[in-house]
């Protein structure tokens, strides 16, 4: 599982290079994420844009992750594929994840903290 | 036939099988947003069969056979695991955002067959689950 961890001043954006997140991938995934979740980083950004093809279980471990970086930090998911959109808009989750169209733009937006 | 294959009930099989009936989908002309919703909903049926009919023993056996037939897509799943009954369409679950630890990990799989697919029948034969599930499909290069 190659998942790439790079920190921007506040921001730490978490990258999957992945063209997959299924449910052979999923825990690895999430031991990754475990990680950054466990590490000093209060603003993290999930960039999906590399992955071509989710299912429920790829989104069950990116709510587990949401889960796991609890209320004290921001968590926000990028760069949603046409398919990987449709699995999070079809189940209705869209609306408990802040979204943004690409990860730069949580370098240059400074109006992130909604709270 | 457009697609057939055997697998052993693990994950990295099912992986690979989705792998090649999006190749398949897309070289046979149905678009790429048809060949995503197919290849979620055959993914999610063989998930299905790896964790609840076999528990996630590795030795199970799951048939895939997918069928083109004017513009009617068929496809069919079976395995040995025991007997089980289609769950009824629930719709998306209620979510509570301001829950965070009561959100669902799990549980969307047979919700997104139901919504995606036309037809979605079972039927138990000789020890097997057979799964037919059906969409009417339009392609691009007709």
């Amino acid at each position: 599982m190659k998942l790439m961890v790079n920190k921007y001043g506040e921001v730490t954006i978490a990258t999957l290079e992945e063209a997959r997140l299924d449910a052979a991938l999923s825990v690895r995934f999430k031991e990754g994420m475990r990680e950054v979740a466990e590490s000093e980083a209060d603003d993290v950004v999930l960039d999906l844009s590399q992955v071509m093809f989710m299912d429920s279980s790829g989104l069950g471990a990116v709510v587990a992750v949401m889960k796991m970086m609890g209320r004290e930090k921001t968590f926000r998911i990028a760069g949603l594929t046409p398919a990987v959109d449709k699995v999070f808009k079809l189940t209705r989750m869209d609306s408990v994840f802040k979204i943004l169209d690409s990860a730069d733009d949580a370098l240059h937006d400074s109006s992130h903290s909604t709270g | 036939m457009l697609y057939s294959n055997k697998i052993k009930s693990r994950q990295p099989a099912v992986t690979c099988v989705v792998a090649g009936m999006e190749r398949t989908l897309l070289d046979n002309g149905i678009e790429e947003e048809l060949t995503s919703e197919i290849c979620l909903v055959v993914a999610e049926a063989l998930n299905n069969v790896v964790e609840h009919a076999y528990k996630y023993a590795e030795d199970g056996d799951i048939e895939i056979d997918v069928l083109l037939e004017k513009s009617m897509l068929t496809i069919e799943i079976n395995d040995f695991g025991p007997a089980f009954d289609l769950p009824a369409v629930s719709g998306p679950t209620e979510i509570n955002e301001q829950q965070l630890e009561n959100l669902p990990e799990g549980g969307f799989g047979w919700n997104l067959i139901l919504m995606l697919m036309d037809v979605v029948s079972l039927k138990r034969r000789d020890n097997r689950n057979y799964l037919t599930l059906r969409k009417k499909i339009v392609t691009a290069s007709c």
